[in-house]
């Protein structure tokens, strides 16, 4: 009897979640996704090695010493892809692509077995391939699709590249060109270089026309397909085009002005016979047109949008989508990050996940706004040596179509005060209803601490009643007061008051009615004005130390940091040879180097009793996935904490994920260091060592050598020891 | 002599005291260089110590040598070398014998014809500056050296040829002593060398380069009127010049390498 009643219940639940577009998995959070299982092959061997045999099995062919260089070239290139953590193993959206690959090659064995196809962490709407048979998608791509079909086809485009060798052609025959020797074109330098694209472009055209080719041997509807180029086309758009409210960081009492609201918003251009005389691409009227001839099939109807599975697809866009977000904050998109996470916050309100991307975005956008103590600068000096801030700024509304204009528009508009007091509501909303959330914590504090520190804004800046409070209590007293002489000033404050009230002027000061009822809000708003906050997300804005008049600070004094256990991460060591300006990398003997260069680390470290753990790829064994995916987030933190200059203000939003790690290592630092030496007339050298805070994203020293003459084993050793002496010891008390 | 080296020490011993605090890495931590370098040049413009034949001049160096600032090393060394002096002396005499004119010469003809013999004993402080992307005591570099000089000057009694020539006739020629036979000598000189200083199996250094060296007292001695040379004094003053410009042309330009250890 219970048995159909629950039926029914269940049946009406997925209804419901299927009508309304949301997938139950990402209701209350989203854990980004990590690659698993056992490694495959293609991971493990050097790119050397690799290089080696492939070069040993091209037997006499012609342009050899072409294709030596490019195999080569081409395997270091896809070596660091592999290793960079960016490619995802075993993963929910690799393991679907898979599939799509199986069901659109299911006629010819051979071929997919030679293939290696794998989903890229990368916002970019793009896929690409290698010659040797490797294909990557973007996980850029995959949010953006719209079926199966269109998938598969974007597939089947890669697998033309591979199976027409188009990456080593295209290189021979870049090199001819260069040379003067292409039959192709032999004209002038900028007919050359136009020669170029066209040969890309023609081979971008053969790939259109013979996947479309293969996609017609699978099952695959050819009409769904077509919207690829749709996908491309407006590819530069976010995933949807969903309306952006103001309304969604307003409550009760929090009322943004309508100034901040544009009103409307630039129409999608529909551009696409663009000039694509520069471009490896043809432009999509001309990719369209060439492909639509052949589009008609006489079996449409028994062909299918998917073949896999549409829940699955969608499921899998979807973790692509979520992914996106956290991409977005790496790649410092704050605007694209905050619409994204919109967006998806409309099917899914309660996601925690969002509520930090919202937040984060909000917090580095903050931090990058001028407040009233930074007066907009920020830059610094760090262990006497200078790195060039990378301030961000919101990119012009005007050059932004569609509904995500008004992100741009309102982001922009705010000043460093309203974006705080907007940014604190909507963190300190989500850790109210995520207490046990450290992020959000931490970020709340921050906040605060910019709020104090930053746009000297305190408790008594903001009103603890309401719009609508203070004016019923202004009628009042004035009804009961006009026997009583005012003064000036009360007037002229009265007189204030009654514009903010009557008006959206000064909406912040009435932005906590709310939250100024909250214990918990006092409390931690109290505690840093008072200074007793120990620990925000990043310490850019915790009150200035007063000057010491005694300690003056020698010139070119390098400060000791006295740390005592580092991360060493794999040094990075680039040889390359200048030949009349054109610089050729030494792939062999940078790889040898860079080994030297890490022994020459720990040599060094051992001798300074510097504790140290590394993190490497080298060596990584099929069972090392935990290694491999501990690189993957440390990559990511530290390629997001580079585009971030020397601007320690602003948060690493990926520094979440890497607490493990941290724990795990028994140090917080992480030491980079490199050698890039070119040979020209003369050798060149230049080293660099960087250490970071992975708690805080602080860099806490940076330091860069140039120098003339060979990289010699002693040299690289007195600039390492130098560096990690000064990490080491301790300062003078 | 005592003087001169007890205030280098001191000297050396102040700038040492100054810099030990300072945030030095030198290499591997370690400061502290001992080390022996040999320069050396064909002897074109003199004789040897032992021969009037091309030889090669070459001084023994002893250095210490501190890593005091990051692209700076203190340097302290002793040196020796032995080096040899032509005389063979012309000049016009009035002379008393019978109130004819004269041109007299000496020349230096001991037996075995060995040329006279300088032995110098020096000491050289200076600074060593590496260049810019280095770090001491590793790279190029370049050093600026102020050496003290002490030097010996000694040859054989009864050993100059004293020879009148009246220009119609000439006097046998006969051997006397000029001067006491030993002289000791002190001076200076200015150095400046570039090179290259490596450090091979962590401990090793191994330097090699070229210096220029200026020694006034013998280039401005040049510029002097002739010197008479009729009495032990002015034999004094004669083989002084002699000797400077020996030493000048010495120090002039040599080619160097050293090879030493980090102690400290």
């Amino acid at each position: 009897m219970r048995r159909p009643h629950s039926f029914k219940v269940i049946a009406g639940f997925l209804f419901f979640a299927c009508s309304t577009g949301s997938i139950a998995q990402f209701n209350q959070d989203y854990t980004p996704i990590v690659s698993s299982g056992a490694l495959p092959a293609e991971f493990l061997a050097t790119a050397k090695a690799i290089s080696e045999q492939e070069i040993s099995e091209l037997g006499s062919v012609s342009d050899k010493s072409a294709k030596k260089q490019f195999i080569i070239s081409n395997n270091y290139f896809l070596r660091d892809l592999l290793l960079s953590g960016d490619v995802l193993v075993n993963d929910p959206l690799s393991k679907y692509v898979n599939r799509v690959a199986d069901e659109l090659l299911k006629g010819q064995p051979a071929l997919r077995q030679h293939l290696h196809i794998y989903v890229t962490r990368s916002s970019d709407v793009n896929a690409y391939a290698f010659d040797k048979g490797f294909i990557f998608v973007n996980a850029g791509l995959l949010a953006q699709l719209e079926n199966e079909a269109q998938l598969a086809y974007i597939l089947a485009h890669e697998i033309t590249h591979v199976v027409k060798k188009h990456s080593v052609n295209q290189y021979i025959e870049n090199i001819r060109l260069e040379r003067g020797t292409s039959t192709y074109e032999r004209g002038s330098s900028e007919e050359r270089s136009l020669a170029r694209y066209r040969f890309s472009k023609e081979q971008e055209s053969e790939a259109d026309i013979e996947g479309l080719k293969l996609m017609k041997q699978s099952s695959y509807s050819i009409k769904a397909m077509s919207g690829a180029f749709d996908v491309l086309q407006y590819s530069y758009l976010p995933f949807e085009l969903v309306d952006f409210k103001k309304t969604f960081f307003e409550d009760e009492y929090l009322t943004m002005p309508d100034t901040l609201y544009l009103k409307k918003v630039s129409d999608v251009k529909a551009n696409d016979d663009y000039d694509d005389t520069k471009s490896t691409h043809p432009n999509i009227r001309k990719r369209r047109g060439a492909i639509e001839p052949e589009l008609k099939v006489d079996d449409e109807n028994s062909r299918k949008k998917y073949l896999v599975s549409e829940t699955e697809f969608k499921n899998v866009r979807e973790i692509a989508r979520f992914e996106l977000c956290r991409l977005y904050l790496t790649e410092r998109d704050y605007m694209n990050a905050i619409y994204a996470s919109y967006i998806l916050s409309q099917t899914y309100p309660d996601n925690l996940y969002l509520k930090k991307v919202m937040a984060k975005a909000m917090y580095n956008v903050l931090v990058n706004k001028p407040t009233l103590t930074s007066g907009g600068s920020s830059s610094f000096t760090i262990g006497g040596s200078n790195m060039s801030s990378k301030q961000y700024t919101i990119p012009d509304y005007n050059t932004i179509e569609g509904s995500s204009q008004r992100v741009y528009y309102m982001f922009e508009g705010m000043n460093s005060q309203e974006l705080n007091t907007i940014a604190l509501s909507y963190t300190f909303k989500a850790h109210k209803q995520y207490p046990n959330d450290a992020i959000l914590s931490a970020l709340t504090d921050s906040l605060f601490s910019v709020l104090v520190n930053g746009n000297s804004l305190f408790l008594n800046d903001f009103s603890k009643k309401s719009k609508a409070e203070l004016k019923k209590l202004d009628t009042v007293k004035v009804a009961d007061t006009v026997a009583v002489e005012e003064s000036k000033y009360s007037k002229i404050k009265k007189q204030q008051q009654k514009t903010e009230v009557e008006t959206d002027e000064n909406f912040t000061k009435y932005a906590f009615v709310a939250l100024l009822k909250d214990e918990e809000f006092v409390s931690r708003y109290t505690k840093m004005a008072k200074g007793l906050t120990q620990k925000p997300l990043t310490d850019e804005y915790a009150k200035p130390l007063p000057k010491s008049k005694k300690k003056k600070k020698k010139k070119n004094q390098v400060p000791l940091l006295g740390i005592d256990k580092v991360i060493f991460l794999d040094p990075f060591y680039m040889k390359v040879k200048n030949d009349h300006g054109t610089e050729y990398v030494k792939f062999y003997e940078s790889e040898e180097h860079q080994k030297v260069l890490a022994d020459i680390q720990k040599k060094c470290a051992d001798k300074l009793k510097l504790e140290y753990t590394t993190v490497t790829t080298k060596g990584i064994s099929e069972s090392d996935i935990a290694r491999y995916n501990e690189n993957a987030v440390l990559n990511d933190w530290l390629g997001e904490r580079f585009s971030h200059g020397d601007n320690n203000a602003e948060m690493v939003t990926s520094s979440e994920y890497i607490q493990e790690l941290i724990k795990n290592s028994g140090t917080k630092y992480i030491a980079w260091s490199g050698i890039y030496n070119s040979k020209g007339k003369v050798h060149r050298n230049t080293y660099f060592f960087i250490l970071l805070d992975l708690e805080t994203g602080k860099l806490m020293k940076y330091e860069t050598r140039y120098s003339r003459g060979r990289d010699n084993k002693d040299l690289i050793t007195s600039f390492v020891y130098n560096s990690l002496m000064h990490v080491h010891k301790k300062p003078k008390s | 002599m005592k003087h001169s080296v007890t205030g280098i020490l001191l000297l050396f011993s102040v700038l040492f005291a100054g810099s030990a605090s300072s945030q030095v890495a030198g290499y591997m931590g370690k400061r502290l260089m001992i080390g022996y370098a040999n320069n050396f040049f064909p002897a074109i413009t003199g004789p040897t110590a032992s021969s009037y034949d091309i030889g090669v001049n070459t001084t023994h160096c002893f250095n210490l040598e501190y890593t005091a600032w990051k692209k700076t090393n203190l340097c302290l060394s002793y040196q020796v070398f032995k080096t040899g002096l032509n005389m063979n002396y012309v000049f016009t005499e009035y002379g008393d014998n019978n109130g004819s004119t004269y041109t007299a010469s000496y020349r230096y003809l001991p037996k075995p014809d060995v040329p006279m013999n300088i032995s110098a004993k020096n000491i050289g402080i200076g600074l060593k500056f590496f260049s810019s992307g280095c770090l001491a005591p590793v790279g190029r570099y370049k050093k600026f050296e102020l050496l003290l000089l002490f030097s010996n000057l000694s040859y054989a009694d009864n050993s100059f040829q004293y020879s009148r020539d009246y220009g119609y006739s000439v006097d046998q020629p006969k051997m006397a002593s000029v001067g006491t036979g030993a002289y000791s000598y002190k001076t200076f000189a200015l150095n400046f060398s570039m090179g290259r200083q490596r450090v091979l199996f962590d401990r090793l250094v191994l330097d090699y380069g070229m210096q220029v060296g200026f020694l006034p007292a013998g280039f401005f001695g040049t510029l002097n009127s002739e010197l008479e040379f009729s009495s032990a004094n002015s034999a004094e003053i004669v083989f002084r010049q002699e000797t400077n410009q020996r030493l000048f042309r010495y120090q002039l330009f040599n080619l160097h390498i050293g090879l030493g250890f980090l102690a400290l």
